[in-house]
């Protein structure tokens, strides 16, 4: 389905809503392509999905809401898919005050042309190329190279004269091998196919694979220094805790008040879809809001919060272009897209940052968890231990866990070195914790 | 709403996946899905969500040694799946010809209604937060699902699954001055009259509330190695992740498995290993026939100590030079079959739990486990203790926070030294995840367990 076509069927639902007696409707549309190439050792395995189509209907009956999904076949009768979306709104309806966004003028979507056509050989060369390079940069073969690939389409028309529709692609290099005891992945992302450095992805992996021999860290209160991508673990963990749900289900009493101080002065949380660096980069949010800068926390202090249609409304604020579908099956909801921590303007630009004696972390082993309740932060890192400002020795699976809360007034933005993660949207540069427990090389 | 194919139909449909076959490539199967749900979340007594989802796609397999292509979409019109075929011919088009399919709704099968579900929440939202007055929060959730699956092969009869399960899940936070403490439960039926019959909702709600109260009085865990009792039901997750990913075929042939002698010991003589689909207790992930169309039938995985059996999916099985055993699954049509695991068991002993209880002076015994990271390859592991309590002097005392519990899977089996006979089948409201696919519906379970040494970690 062409994009003019997949618009126009997103309007005839809404249509069709509106004059089955629904206050406000609103039709949510994502067709995609996905493609996948896995090359291994015996063999190269392809899957490919397409088209396939996602609708998702909201309906309003005064003020209760009810979602309605369903996939996309020529022979769909949306008739029906009104039908069941009222029924349900009438029985069980969601309250909901939510004022959505109306037209706004093209000139505030910046369209993402779709991606030209690449053929299915050429990807499966690519990861062919892949396995090679990564095969020679390990000095044997690896256990194999995946290529991923998502085109989507998504479409968003509302009965308040809203139609829009912007193309969203991401492409993938993944490798993986086992060496001894321990797993090695390295992944590249990039918005097409020629973004994918296959030889970007070699490096990373022999960079994993010499570091030999991990020696056990000291337990104990540490210093730490969070390289890039361990701070971006932290900058994600942050953002969910900004959002409606966490202040319901029990977050400190100090994230309810705006302008309060919560992290030290070179501490700046932005959360921004409109960044081109970010996977999560789009023009409008999942309810149609335009994108925006929102800054969090601005030099320590308490600004913002994430917002979707429904929780602005419940604030009394207005919504900031963060509703997110986690798929097509559920309601959109406020949720980080593009989030970091500002770089230091007067930072160094490598992480080589002076430490006396503490952990480097360099990349995460597993994604942190922060909980909402106590804000226990959590984190399994490899890094180096360092001794006299060296790099002493490299460490591995070592847990760093603190209190978020008080770990955010020890922390310091060192570095101008803000690099955004392939896959999850998050950026951060260098920073530095005062303490963390730092645990656990079992 | 359900597939409804006339004998015409199914004829036609194997015609044309057999006229794929003629243009000399190997197509293993036709895989069509149909999937219906209703679901409703109650947050502090008020609707969070509301919402009906009704999913068809249909997916293809081109299989040659070990390459493959899987083709799939969710275009299942007669227009639709001809592309499909011709995709997985690799051709533009073909000449197969592809009927239309009826999907209609046959009495029976409609979901339920949401009037029902949301008496069900409500009931249990009452009596969650009548448990206590430390309740600050309860959120439930009820989601009905439908599905049937479809198999169509050039060379054998069309076959079909239908499967249905309710379940009516419950989290409860309890606060006291600055402490907050959580807790969730589940249960589950095979239509929400099973599922919501007897008092369950509100049984279950008042077990996740009194949980969550009961964490408030949480101490510390001790750490260090210790005796570790793995209560019935939930803590056989430990054995899902650390030991049956290792039994799955695929692993075995990717030489990521601590389980690749066949006949060899790897478990104490005390313990049996099954895995068993077929429907009948009430199982999330249960079947009549797998996602490849065979038929279900129950594995012995390790029998008295000794490995006896992998799971297969049809490739691995034709590798091994043997049939499939019913593990070839799939999440959806947007996904080829792998051998996975469906409901597995550690099988019920002779022992009385509170012996084991009793026999154990000083210990820990674990009711939940939660997330966790575990490698397959080695069998190496690391599990939260949602709930767990120590043992002093033969008893059950105060309940702890913040353990985790690490070794080697292979290593637990081996020393096992107490089988309960008190076996339970843990109600698992999430899912399994395998190379990048989503979530695929699994259970498990197990009688009470005595590991006489585990390592367990501790923080607040």
């Amino acid at each position: 389905m062409d994009e003019t076509a997949a618009l126009e069927y997103c309007g005839s639902l809404v249509r069709r809503a509106v004059a089955c007696g629904t206050t406000t409707a609103e039709a949510y549309a994502r067709f995609i392509s996905r493609f996948q190439a896995r090359v291994t050792r015996t063999g190269v395995q392809t899957e490919d999905a397409a088209p396939v189509g996602e609708l998702a209907l909201r309906v309003w009956r005064g003020n209760h809401m009810a979602l309605a999904t369903s996939t996309w076949s020529r022979d769909l009768q949306p008739a029906a898919l009104v039908e069941t979306a009222i029924r349900m709104a009438d029985e069980v309806g969601v309250p909901s005050g939510a004022a959505l966004p109306g037209s706004h003028p093209d000139s505030s979507i910046r369209r993402l042309a779709p991606p030209d056509q690449v053929s299915e050989t050429q990807k499966v060369a690519l990861a062919r190329r892949a396995f090679d390079l990564a095969s020679q940069a390990l000095e044997r073969p690896v256990d194999g190279v995946q290529y991923n690939e998502q085109r989507s389409l998504i479409c968003l028309a509302n009965s308040l004269g809203l139609a829009s529709s912007y193309w969203k692609t991401r492409c993938s290099l993944s490798t993986w091998a086992r060496d001894g005891k321990r797993d090695l992945n390295a992944t590249v992302g990039g918005r097409n196919l020629e973004a994918l450095q296959p030889k970007a992805l070699a490096g990373r992996l022999a960079d994993q694979a010499g570091v030999r021999e991990p020696r056990p860290c000291p337990e104990g209160a540490w210093p730490v220094m969070m390289e890039a991508p361990v701070g971006a673990e932290l900058a994600r963990c942050l953002g969910h805790l900004f959002i409606y749900e966490s202040i319901e289900r029990g977050l400190p009493l100090w994230l309810k008040r705006m302008g309060t101080r919560v992290a030290g002065p070179t501490v700046t949380l932005v959360d921004d879809a409109r960044r081109e660096e970010g996977a999560n980069t789009q023009p409008i949010d999942d309810e149609g809001v335009p994108s925006q800068r929102t800054v969090l926390i601005r030099a320590g202090v308490l600004t913002a919060w994430l917002h979707d249609c429904d929780s602005a409304a419940r604030f009394h604020v207005q919504p900031n272009g963060k509703a997110r579908r986690q798929s097509y099956q559920h309601l959109p909801r406020a949720r980080p897209t593009n989030i970091y921590l500002e770089p230091s303007p007067s930072g160094t630009a490598s992480s080589r940052v002076e430490l006396p004696r503490g952990v480097v972390a360099s990349t995460c082993v597993q994604p942190a968890s922060v909980s909402p309740f106590t804000g226990q932060f959590l984190v399994v890192v490899d890094g180096w231990w360092v001794e006299q400002q060296e790099r002493a020795w490299p460490i591995a699976n070592i847990q760093l866990s603190g209190n978020l809360f008080r770990l955010l007034s020890s922390l310091v933005v060192v570095g101008s070195d803000l690099a955004f993660e392939d896959l999850s949207g998050c950026g951060s540069p260098t920073l530095y914790v005062g303490e963390m427990q730092v645990s656990g090389t079992r | 709403m359900v597939l409804s194919l006339t004998p015409e139909a199914d004829e036609a449909l194997r015609r044309a996946l057999g006229h794929v076959l003629r243009n000399g490539k190997t197509v293993v199967d036709l895989f069509i899905e149909t999937r219906s749900s209703v679901a409703v979340n109650l947050e502090n007594g008020v609707v969070r969500e509301s919402a009906i989802r009704e999913t068809r796609g249909a997916g293809m397999r081109r299989l040659c040694n070990d390459d493959w292509h899987y083709v799939s979409t969710t275009d299942v019109s007669a227009h639709g799946l001809e592309a499909l075929l011709a995709r997985a011919a690799g051709r533009e088009s073909t000449a197969a010809r592809v009927p239309e399919i009826a999907f209609a709704a046959t009495p029976g099968d409609a979901l339920a209604d949401p009037a029902t579900l949301l008496a069900a929440l409500d009931a249990a939202d009452r009596a969650a937060r009548s448990t206590d007055g430390s309740i600050r929060y309860v959120s439930v959730m009820v989601e009905d699902t439908l599905r049937e699956i479809v198999v169509v092969r050039p060379d054998a009869p069309i076959v079909r699954d239908r499967r249905r399960f309710t379940v009516l899940g419950v989290r409860a936070i309890a606060q006291r001055e600055r402490k907050a403490r959580r807790a969730f439960r589940s249960c589950l039926g095979e239509s929400p009259q099973d599922c919501f019959g007897d008092g369950k909702p509100s049984r279950t709600a008042q077990e996740a509330a009194e949980a969550a109260v009961r964490r408030l009085e949480s101490v510390p865990v001790p750490v260090g190695e210790m005796t570790v009792v793995l209560g019935p039901g939930s803590p056989a997750a430990l054995i899902h992740e650390a030991c049956g990913h290792g039994l799955e075929a695929d692993q075995v042939d990717a030489g990521t498995s601590p389980y690749r002698d066949m006949g060899a010991r790897v478990a104490s003589p005390l313990i049996n290993i099954a895995d068993d689909p077929t429907p009948g207790r009430a199982a999330i992930g249960a079947y009549c026939i797998d996602d490849e169309g065979t038929p279900a039938q129950r594995v012995d995985l390790i029998d008295r100590g000794y490995l006896r059996n992998w799971l297969y999916d049809e490739h691995t099985a034709r590798k091994h030079g043997r049939s499939s055993n019913s593990h070839g699954r799939r999440p959806s049509f947007l996904y080829p079959p792998l051998p996975r695991m469906a409901t597995t068991m550690v099988c019920a002993g002779d022992d009385d739990p509170d012996e084991i209880i009793a026999s154990t002076p000083r210990g820990l015994f674990v009711t939940t486990v939660g997330d966790g990271r575990v490698d397959w390859a080695t069998g190496a592991f690391a599990l939260q203790v949602t709930e767990g309590y120590l043992i002093e002097g033969g008893r059950i005392t105060a309940p702890i926070r913040g353990a985790v519990i690490a070794g080697q899977g292979s290593q637990v089996l081996q020393t096992i030294d107490r089988v309960g006979c008190d076996f339970r089948l843990h109600v698992n409201s999430g899912g399994c995840v395998k190379g990048g696919q989503a979530p695929l519906p699994v259970s498990f379970g197990q009688p009470t367990l005595r590991v006489p040494r585990l390592l367990v970690w501790g923080g607040e």
